[in-house]
């Protein structure tokens, strides 16, 4: 490994990964965290990316809930037709709102800090 | 509107008069007894994030670091007058006093892993016609997420055992938005900074299939958050 100043920020990368590092840098650069937009025109897609970011956590614990539940054989087979069906339009109820307000899944997909992002 | 670069002992040097920050505005210190704050005087608050003024921000703080290792604050954080951001200040300065003495005289260094070996799982959710199906898909999907968060875990803590003597703090993130990669940084002293890059490389020479990015030293960012905060 070559010697260098120590107070200066360098990067080194294992043998042969470079690409995959740069590809993964590039996946990473538009998940920087945003600001809730403030300007008038646009404040109700920054309100709207606040509310469904919210529905968005409540579903992810609702998901893992139903899975846990039909794994544990809680759920009868018709029950687990149902609580799919009813996840799926959830879903693409909430890919409609998405559109609506221009928003995409990274949009949603907030960083809870210490506990990771959200999906 | 005052934005906020870090948090200092108030006894050092003030920032030097030609120092810029963000949207080149002038760097000042607003002191409170025994700590101090570099901020800006801006005309807004700043309302998105870009390259350059994240790079702005760094700057500044790398700047404090040339004298002692600096409380980084987080990107965009600002106060709407000064008396707000001296209570503020007071109000915590016991927190902010232990949080100065813990990063005294260390630097952050980081260590991004890829995660590849981890099954990618289904992304995109298939054309489901039932219910059924729907569950399946969604289990899936769980099972995907955990493997990249046990498999983060396992490389993070290689990477824990290599440099184990010359971490003072560690901060570990789990896998990143793309699920595709971890980071784990240390609070490791100066003058372990090269000691710490070398057995990092050890690590990467011995281990190949392990894949990582070493970073830094950069302000501790990871180790910000005052204790009790």
């Amino acid at each position: 490994m070559p010697e260098h100043d120590p107070d200066e920020p360098v990067l080194e990368r294992s043998r042969g990964s470079g690409a995959a590092f740069e590809r993964e840098l590039h996946a990473l650069a538009p998940a920087l965290p945003e600001r809730i937009d403030a300007d008038p025109e646009h404040v109700e897609t920054g309100l709207a990316r606040l509310v469904l970011t919210v529905i968005e956590l409540l579903r992810d614990v609702l998901e893992h809930q139903a899975v846990r539940r039909m794994d544990g054989g809680a759920l009868s087979d018709e029950e687990v037709e149902r609580l799919g069906l009813a996840l799926m339009r959830l879903d693409e109820r909430m890919q409609e709102l998405k559109n609506v307000f221009g928003l995409t899944d990274e949009d949603l997909n907030i960083d809870l800090g210490p506990l990771g992002r959200l999906r | 509107m005052l934005y906020l670069y870090c948090l200092v002992s108030a006894g050092r040097e003030p920032p030097p008069p030609s120092l810029r920050g963000v949207a080149g505005a002038p760097v000042r210190q607003v002191a409170v007894q025994t700590i101090a704050a570099w901020v800006s005087d801006l005309p807004s608050a700043i309302e998105a994030v870009t390259p350059e003024l994240v790079r702005a921000h760094d700057g500044v703080v790398r700047e404090a670091m040339r004298a002692e290792t600096p409380l980084p604050a987080r990107f965009g954080q600002s106060f709407p007058d000064e008396s707000t951001l001296r209570r503020a200040l007071e109000e915590r300065r016991e927190g902010i006093a232990r949080g100065l003495e813990r990063v005294r005289g260390a630097v952050e260094m980081t260590v991004r892993l890829l995660l590849d070996a981890a099954a990618p799982g289904p992304a995109e959710r298939p054309a489901v016609g039932s219910g059924r199906e729907y569950m399946a898909w969604l289990r899936e999907r769980q099972r995907a997420a955990e493997g990249a968060r046990q498999r983060a875990g396992f490389l993070q803590t290689r990477v824990a055992q290599a440099v184990g003597g010359l971490a003072r703090g560690e901060a570990r993130s789990g896998a990143s938005a793309s699920g595709n990669s971890a980071t784990i940084s240390h609070l490791v002293a100066c003058g372990d900074v090269t000691r710490y890059r070398h057995l990092v490389h050890e690590l990467s020479e011995r281990e190949p299939e392990l894949r990582l990015m070493l970073s830094g030293p950069w302000a501790p960012y990871s180790f910000a958050e005052l204790p009790g905060a």
